[in-house]
């Protein structure tokens, strides 16, 4: 009888793992070792498969998981995964299509019908994936040199977001989640950021949020100040939002240099 | 280019739970350690970010080895170049003294399956592997070293054993081979051969790295599962091998269930003395590869 060619192999052994089929190990020519039959030495494998998938998403996205609960998160993965099969080269980027697949208009349209704030979710837990990944810088440590500055000197700094900053505009309030408190449809806007190492999150008011995009821009203190005007707050409690606001976001490394810029 | 296959002394694989003890310091107990170089390379169409920092961090301390897993050197699919690209990148800044990863398949048709899948031996898929490794070493511009799979099934139309393959693909693509005893172990209990037979048929001088690690039994098989410390079969087998084949870079792997650094260093000892009572017994490590640039 003739050989199956490697491509068939290939072809087959994969089908294997990825489907929920019944395995035909013999389509692809695995050796009867007894007393372990062939399929279960497939079936080694398509666990391992399994495991390895599911696993990485639900380290990935674990308050879907919760919030769904194990067997409906299961099928959320494997349809997911139907449709977005792995192309890269590492688990940690199985996950980035899942908010995709889930937006409304998309193939996983019916996860969003029946969970409405899922995509929101995955798209904030992705946040935070991705934060965790990127690089990032130390952080400010020495402040006292501002003390020395003339006030047109103040108004030239610059101050530098970390480069792990995210900024996420969220149609969906779903942090009350992760205490497994109801999601709420409140436009929210989070600022996502790496701090030790890991992944953490800060609500902001849709004001802060334009203060913290001027900097990302590269706006001095003289901008940001101007941006106070027009919020339709008044002044004062901006001054002090801004204060405020800035002592925790340097402290929270979400600022991570502060730079004199070039003077006039 | 010259490359060396030198006998680094012993290694760990450096996973996250233990970068604490190299970020300040390298620990007594090791030498080098090595990595899985997709953790460090980013993605296709993002920069790797907080992981590359903290290696090139721990590289100050330690030599660096770069262990993959997707180079995927036993597919019908081509190589892929974006891989390659950000692999060459990742060596360039970490200046690893060598690269390594499997003779397997880990995916067909652009989809990655994220595991270490066996081959058929056979002349044609040797002559696939063969090509593909060339053209792998030449775009890396080194020779790589090439890892004993551990398996759970073998193919009806195999015409060679697993260790004759390997043999005959590390001569004619003149690479090196990372020798895992614990593979070798596993797959000689779910194909009943002899891990010995194995091990004798593998040529000496190509032995660049020796893996050891840990594994489940399920009954009638074994998985690799790398979360056990290593068992005493996989402990005898290592001392024969470092009495054939020399004193060669040898590593504890540990994937998951992954213990106090403490408790690894107990197995970084038994490797030391099982080294120090071979070097003992004999005067010179044999096992030194050197190659020329391709």
């Amino acid at each position: 009888m003739k050989h199956p060619t490697l491509s068939s192999v290939q072809q087959q052994f994969s089908k294997a793992l990825t489907s929920n089929q019944d395995l035909r190990p013999e389509t692809f020519g695995v050796l009867d070792q007894p007393p372990v039959p062939s399929s279960d030495r497939v079936r080694v494998y398509q666990q391992a498969f399994q495991i390895r998938m599911l696993g990485s998403l639900a380290e990935d996205f674990p308050i879907c998981q919760q919030t769904l609960g194990k067997d409906q998160f299961k099928h959320l993965c494997q349809d997911y995964l139907e449709a977005f099969p792995s192309r890269s080269w590492t688990l940690s980027e199985l996950g980035a299509e899942l908010v995709t697949f889930i937006e409304p208009t998309k193939e996983g349209s019916s996860w969003a019908k029946r969970y409405p704030f899922l995509s929101a979710l995955a798209h904030y837990e992705w946040a935070h994936i991705l934060a965790e990944l990127s690089e990032s810088h130390e952080g400010v440590s020495e402040l006292s040199w501002l003390a020395g500055l003339t006030p047109e000197q103040v108004q030239n700094l610059q101050l530098k977001l970390d480069p792990s900053v995210i900024f996420l505009r969220s149609p969906w309030r779903v942090d009350p989640l992760e205490e497994q408190e109801q999601a709420t449809p409140s436009e929210t806007f989070y600022v996502i950021y790496q701090k030790s190492g890991e992944a953490h999150h800060q609500v902001v008011t849709e004001f802060q949020l334009r203060l913290l995009e001027l900097m990302r821009q590269g706006a001095k203190v003289e901008t940001l100040l101007g941006a106070i005007e027009p919020s339709g707050e008044s002044t004062e409690e901006n001054k002090r939002l801004i204060e405020n606001s800035f002592s925790t976001w340097v402290s929270e490394g979400i600022i991570s240099s502060i730079s004199k810029g070039v003077t006039k | 280019m010259l490359t060396q296959f030198k006998d680094l002394g012993v290694g760990v694989g450096l996973r996250p739970a233990h970068y604490e003890h190299f970020l300040s310091r390298k620990p007594d107990s090791v030498s080098w350690v090595e990595v899985i170089s997709e953790n460090f390379m980013g993605w296709e169409k993002r920069a790797p970010g907080r992981a590359l920092q903290t290696l090139e961090k721990i590289r100050k301390n330690v030599p660096v080895v770069l262990h993959g897993v997707s180079l995927n050197i036993g597919s019908t699919d081509p190589l892929n170049p974006a891989y390659l690209s950000r692999l060459s990148e990742l060596a360039h800044r970490i200046e690893p003294a060598w690269i390594s990863d499997h003779l397997c398949w880990t995916g067909v048709s652009g989809q990655n399956l994220h595991d270490l899948l066996p081959l058929p031996y056979t002349p044609e898929v040797l002559s696939l592997v063969r090509n593909k490794l060339l053209s792998a070493q030449e775009i890396l511009g080194r020779r790589l070293l090439i890892e004993n799979p551990s398996s759970y099934l073998q193919f009806e139309h195999s015409e060679m054993t697993e260790w004759d393959f390997l043999a005959e693909l590390s001569k004619t693509a003149d690479c090196g081979i990372l020798l895992d005893i614990n593979n070798v172990y596993v797959s000689s209990v779910n194909h009943g051969f002899d891990p010995l037979e194995y091990l004798k048929a593998i040529p000496k001088e190509r032995v660049g790295q020796i893996h050891l690690a840990g594994h489940t039994n399920k009954g009638h098989y074994l998985i690799d599962t790398h979360d056990a410390p290593i068992c005493e079969e996989v402990w005898k087998l290592y001392t024969w091998a470092v009495d054939h084949f020399g004193s060669v870079s040898s590593m504890v792997e540990r994937d998951d269930n992954i213990p106090e650094w403490s408790e690894l260093e107990m197995e970084l000892k038994r490797i030391s003395q099982i080294r120090v009572e071979r070097e003992e017994k004999n005067e010179t490590p044999d096992s030194f590869i050197r190659s020329a640039a391709i």
